[in-house]
């Protein structure tokens, strides 16, 4: 028993072998029989001369076609450099080891451990060798699959250009680094290999273990997430989003870090981050409320300030278009739809301000609202988001500046009516005496009391309009005849031949003949100024179907482009450096708007300096 | 025979522009305060009143009233002056032959007068 264990583990001496052999033949060959192993015997020649039972099980070989040659009769021919090492080791009496292809009975050949021990006779001189050969077919199989998996594994680890995958060992050493990794950090493999994993973190984080933390994090749990600034090898900082994996494996004992640079999301997170907190802090600050008005289902949704703002009792309720326009001051209602309607066919962009009143307490609050169209679905407008904000306070203010102007222009109104009363005695008595110079003077005189009476009336109309309460006459007008009837006006002043009137066949409209005349005076008043004395001014009238447009044109120096969104505005002046054409209030065009606004038309301008104005107006027919 | 105008205005300058202005076109005008004219029985009763709608304490829509109620002064024709456009309704209401708004040229003055009396002798 003693000699058979030291049989397996080493080479065998010829007093070993001796005493097993002389001592029962049969015996032995009853164990070499049931071993799962080829077992055969060759003479000090190297010429096998014993197999055992499972040789010529596998080999399919007679005893005299095995005798001689042995296993090389069945080797593969590819496998002749074991061939070439056995009979090196028949030389030298070497132990002989080697992995060969043996060709079974059925032609298949199959992976074997061929190991030849030579037999040591007395005077230590070789007496024989023992052969064995055990099937490693299986292992040889696994092991190349296990290869071939790796190479595709190295593959990929290599292809991620986009990720960096490294390799630490249990230390924090890089022993891994592919070609993700370098296009990310800047420094080589070679460059990495061997270097702590320090090299990759700011100095901040080292200074606060960071790199130790992951790998204790990951050692416990088994991943560390790793969503940090990272510093490449120049020095610069970038984002990176990844994750340490502890692994455990009989090749690599350490961790895995994948990741890829997320800089651009990172910063356009942060810059979301700030635009939201901005937009938040305005809000807040603001104090205004935001909603959203689905159209598909005609619901309201709004914040909680923004209930507030609408009146609306539970917080978070959701209210149909209908329901919100309950709450709308009655006076206001049809001009807040109407420009509601106008963003919905396309102008995209609603603004308001209107009255809320809140029926509990009985008070009213002024509030602005501004919403845009930010969906559309089958090419209709399907959702407007916006804001509300309280503007009571203001409107407040605005009255009683309106309130200031209309009696500052009232109590004007009796002094003017005294100058205007004794210039004219004046000039009659000039004229009756005979003395033309001073009537001549006092006419002039008269004639400033005349525009300080339309200023007077252009301010009283403007603290009107802020209030809403500019009371339209509407009649039935012929559009072509008003301008007709409102050139005859500036026969007086020799204007008329500047000016082109080119009418169109237009249908009778509903409107309030003082008020256009007014705002064609604005505008007809306006070209003539503005424009030299030798240019026309045109006039034309067309019809659009729904509306009569009204457009006057002139070929003067035209309006700034960046003045132009605000040319309609209240007390807007153009600043110009000569101060050519900044004279007045300001109101002739506010008020102009208004009443066309009130018309429920539309006004406008194009312009190009150096070369002239065309501003219209519509007036629905209905 | 001068036409007799009586003017109820409290703002001494439109009151002397409008007693020279009437006067040089041959009218006989008095100025009176309104508390005086009501209790003064033997008060003058003239071709026509031209009252200013903002008098203190008094606003002159209500004298408007309160002449055109009254039988002797029921039928002398009113022309109320004010520096609002807005009068122009309660004073027709309150029985106001015509309204003037200020400021006013002498022509609109005197259209509107001559369609309440006849123009003065000038003699």
């Amino acid at each position: 028993m003693e000699a058979n264990r030291n049989q397996q583990t080493r080479s065998i001496t010829g007093k070993e072998m001796k005493a097993p052999f002389s001592l029962d033949a049969t015996h032995l060959r009853t164990i070499t029989d049931s071993v799962p192993q080829l077992i055969w015997e060759n003479n000090p020649q190297g010429e096998a001369i014993y197999f055992n039972k499972r040789w010529f099980e596998f080999s399919g070989l007679s005893y005299e076609d095995s005798l001689g040659a042995g296993w090389v009769v069945m080797a593969h021919p590819d496998d002749d450099n074991a061939v070439y090492k056995w009979r090196k080791a028949l030389e030298s009496g070497q132990l002989f080891e080697s992995e060969v292809r043996l060709r079974k009975h059925d032609g298949q050949y199959i992976w074997h451990l061929l190991r030849n021990t030579p037999l040591q006779g007395e005077d230590d001189e070789i007496v024989g060798w023992f052969g064995t050969a055990t099937d490693i077919h299986e292992q040889k199989r696994t092991a190349s699959l296990f290869s071939e998996t790796s190479e595709k594994l190295r593959a990929i680890f290599e292809a991620a250009i986009d990720f960096a995958i490294i390799t630490l060992d249990r230390n924090g050493y890089i022993i891994d680094w592919n070609s993700g990794a370098e296009k990310m950090f800047g420094y080589s493999r070679d460059e990495a290999i061997g270097q702590y994993v320090n090299l990759i973190f700011t100095p901040e984080d080292i200074k606060a273990g960071i790199p130790q933390i992951e790998m204790d994090k990951a050692n416990k749990t088994g991943k560390a997430m790793d969503e940090r600034w990272h510093l490449r090898k120049d020095q610069t900082r970038f984002f990176m989003s990844g994750v340490l994996k502890s692994i455990y494996h009989s090749s690599i004992n350490g961790y895995v870090k994948v990741a890829r640079e997320i800089t651009d999301r990172k910063l356009a997170e942060e810059a979301l981050f700030l635009s939201e907190q901005h937009k938040s802090l305005a809000v807040q600050s603001a104090q205004m409320g935001e909603w959203n008005y689905n159209l598909s289902d005609d619901v309201i949704d709004g914040d909680e300030q923004s209930n507030i703002l609408f009146g609306l009792k539970s917080p978070g309720s959701k209210l149909s278009l209908d329901e919100i326009c309950k709450v709308i001051h009655s006076e206001d209602r049809a001009v807040v739809q109407q420009s509601l309607q106008t963003a919905l066919n396309g102008l995209n962009i609603f603004h308001s301000e209107f009255r809320v009143r809140d029926p509990d307490v009985k008070t009213t609050k002024w509030v602005s609202v501004y919403g845009r169209v930010v969906a559309h679905f089958d090419e209709k407008p399907s959702k407007l988001i916006g804001v509300i904000y309280d503007i009571t306070t203001r409107k407040l203010h605005e009255k009683q500046k309106d309130d200031f102007i209309s009696i500052a222009s009232h109590e004007l109104k009796s002094p003017v009516t005294s100058i205007k009363a004794y210039s004219e005695i004046l000039q009659d008595a000039f004229e009756e005496i005979g003395d033309t110079e001073h009537a001549i003077l006092v006419k002039k005189l008269n004639t400033q009391v005349d525009k300080l009476v339309k200023l007077i009336y252009n301010l009283l109309d403007a603290s009107n309009l802020s209030e809403l309460s500019l009371k339209l006459k509407p009649q039935p007008v012929d559009i072509n005849q008003l301008i007709v009837e409102h050139l005859s006006g500036f026969e007086l002043n020799g204007a008329v031949p500047r000016i082109k009137f080119k009418p169109a066949s237009v249908p009778i409209t509903y409107a309030d003949p003082e008020r256009i005349s007014q705002v064609l005076g604005n505008l007809i008043t306006n070209a003539l100024k503005y424009s030299a004395s030798d240019k026309e001014v045109l006039i034309f009238t067309e019809d659009m179907l729904e509306a009569v447009k009204v457009t006057v044109q002139d070929f003067g120096m035209g309006i700034p482009a960046d003045a132009q969104p605000y040319i309609f505005d209240r007390y807007f002046r153009v600043y110009d450096e000569n101060l050519t054409y900044s004279q007045g209030l300001g109101l002739g065009l506010y008020i102009s708007a208004e009443i066309i606004r009130q018309h429920f038309g539309t006004i406008g301008v194009e312009s190009t300096p150096g070369k002239g104005s065309t501003f219209y107006f519509t007036l629905p027919y209905s | 025979m001068k036409k007799q105008v009586i003017i109820i205005e409290d703002d001494e300058a439109i009151n002397d522009i409008l007693t020279i202005m009437l006067t040089n076109s041959g009218y006989s005008v008095s100025s009176v305060k309104i508390g005086e004219y009501f209790s003064d029985a033997n008060a003058i009763m003239p071709d026509l009143f031209l009252i200013d709608r903002n008098l203190p304490g008094v606003n002159g829509i209500e004298i408007c009233k309160q002449l055109k109620s009254q039988p002797h002064t029921h039928d002398i024709p009113v022309i109320m002056i004010s520096a609002s456009a807005n009068f122009v309704e309660p004073a027709k209401a309150a029985g106001a032959d015509a309204c003037i708004e200020k400021p006013f040229s002498r022509k609109e003055l005197f259209s509107t007068i001559d369609r309440y009396i006849n123009k003065p002798n000038l003699s």
